[in-house]
């Protein structure tokens, strides 16, 4: 699968993600909130098959059915979509920090739905809730990053 | 009661009817305004109407510099970069062709200017309106409409201000404003979170009369200075808040905008002479060749680089700012002829917009036909 993210100024930004057949799903996330949706079949470039716009709250919630949280598909297993469902952020580790020079496999970090803040003003901390866990939650304001979040 | 309570009223009740009109037949709004301008000017008290008009072009600047600020040139791919500077060269041609109308220097720049902005409001809306967002072409479209306003703001910089000292002057605030979002920028960006919505946007819309008042006190453009701020306000990461606060706000001033100026036109276009109207006509010509030779550049296909062309028809708010200077600086011509592109593109490009697709088709049937043949056989 092949992601290609674009901004649209004025407009917002396009995502054109190309599956493994080849066929394509165009998809422009508005300022406004409103998603676009295209298909494209493999090799055809000019008009789509079919279009369909959602509302912030539909896209939400297609994404969401989409992401396997309302029904988990059996046959898929656990392990494949493990890595889908984590949040991950990106931040800066500050120099004297514990997280500073590992791997995110080696950070301690155990599933389940507890949270484990490390202590300290300026280390980040992270909590699991569920299958979800960022570092991002709980980093003091001041100490966030300005600027871009998330980077793909 | 106040009397333009009577013109508001009436004002946006006219602009209602003819949106309503025009939603019927899937049609983008903004032209009408301008014909509801044209055909009920004489009638209406636009003067009454003052400041929402004006006010309406400051903000409509503000939320351009917004989202077509430096930043998005980080965006931009190189598809779009090549078509722009296909686009970039409506500068010379428009410039050549200002001297062949018996122009001078600064007269000819204007009009090239005139002549190479196409409105990125207009477009944009245009293509949120008809749905073509997720099309290959209004990406590459978006790019060039970026490299535009950032060309044509420095234009203004340095054509806007009354002699030499205006210009450093200008200049000079606009470095010192840039200066300021990146060194504050950080900090404030902190402040600014914390603030409610309509703390953020009284400030903004203090922040844009203010910046456009000091353009104006020191000689420069009050474009410039509501661009600017669009832009600074860009850097400071209030782009989707400010977007979304001024949106509404926005919307109506710029309807009442595009109002007057049909209103207005009428005035100033009685004494409009051939070559007026024959460089207008040359100037929405230009730039389509041009265009279509970028789309091709930057890697659209036959039908995709005609739409790119015709997407990039519309002048707007940039060519009123420029006319105005321009009358101000005593060429009527150009201003002339920046009101005639406004009122002929905004139209005519709405409606080659929307029908794109079917002039596409027809220009290009045959291989859709071979294609289908295939599929059949």
């Amino acid at each position: 699968m092949k992601v290609e993210e674009v901004a649209l100024p004025g407009v917002g930004r396009k995502f054109t993600i190309t599956v493994a057949s080849g066929d394509r799903l165009v998809i422009v996330v508005h300022s406004s909130g409103k998603r676009e949706l295209q298909y494209f079949e493999a090799g055809e470039d000019d008009e789509p098959r079919a279009a369909l716009d959602l509302t912030d709250e539909e896209a939400r919630e297609v994404g969401a059915i989409l992401a396997g949280v309302l029904f988990h598909p059996e046959a898929v297993g656990d392990t494949q979509s493990k890595l889908g469902q984590k949040v991950i952020e990106w931040i800066k580790v500050l120099p004297g920090s514990r997280l500073a020079g590992k791997r995110v496999g080696e950070i301690p970090c155990p599933p389940g739905p507890t949270s484990w803040p490390w202590t300290g003003p300026g280390r980040p901390w992270c909590r699991t809730r569920g299958r979800r866990w960022s570092w991002r939650w709980g980093t003091p304001w001041w100490w966030r990053a300005p600027g871009r979040r998330w980077k793909p | 009661m106040h009397p333009s309570l009577e013109a508001f009223a009436l004002a946006a009740g006219l602009l209602a009817l003819g949106a309503a009109l025009v939603r019927r037949f899937g049609f983008p709004p903004l032209p009408v305004y301008l014909l509801t301008g044209l055909l009920m000017g004489h009638r209406l008290p636009v003067e009454e109407l003052e400041p929402l008009p004006s006010l309406g072009l400051l903000l409509l600047l503000f939320s351009v510099g917004l989202e077509f600020g430096p930043d998005r040139l980080k965006e931009l791919s190189g598809r779009a970069t090549r078509a722009g500077l296909y686009d970039a060269l409506a500068l010379p041609l428009g410039f050549l062709l200002g001297l062949l109308a018996g122009l001078d220097a600064r007269g000819a720049a204007l009009l090239a200017g005139i002549i190479y902005i196409s409105s990125s409001a207009v477009i944009v809306k245009l293509i949120i309106d008809l749905r073509r967002a997720a099309n290959p072409e209004s990406e590459v479209v978006l790019g060039v409409l970026v490299l535009e306003d950032l060309v044509i703001a420095l234009l203004l910089a340095l054509l806007g201000g009354h002699g030499p000292g205006g210009v450093l002057a200008g200049v000079l605030l606009a470095l010192a404003y840039l200066a300021f979002a990146r060194l504050l920028g950080p900090h404030l960006v902190r402040l600014m979170e914390s603030f409610s919505d309509e703390l953020v946007l009284l400030l903004g819309a203090a922040f844009t009369a203010g910046t456009a008042l000091l353009f104006h006190a020191l000689g420069a453009s009050e474009g410039v200075g509501a661009f600017l701020s669009g832009m600074v306000a860009a850097s400071l990461g209030l782009r989707e808040r400010l977007e979304r606060l001024f949106g509404p706000v926005r919307d109506l001033g710029v309807a009442l905008f595009f109002l007057v100026v049909g209103a207005e036109a009428t005035g100033l276009l009685r004494g409009l002479t051939p070559v007026g109207a024959g460089l207008a006509l040359l100037g929405l010509l230009l730039k389509l060749p041009l265009n279509h030779l970028g789309g091709a550049r930057a890697g659209l296909g036959r039908k995709r680089r005609l739409y790119a062309a015709l997407y990039l028809l519309p002048r707007g708010e940039f060519n009123l700012v420029l006319g105005s200077l321009a009358l101000a600086q005593g060429y009527p011509l150009v201003a002339q002829v920046a009101v005639l592109m406004v009122l002929l593109s905004v139209p005519l490009g709405a409606l080659l917009i929307r029908f794109a697709p079917e002039i596409g088709k027809a220009l290009f049937p045959p291989e859709k036909k071979a294609r289908a043949a295939a599929k059949a056989g």
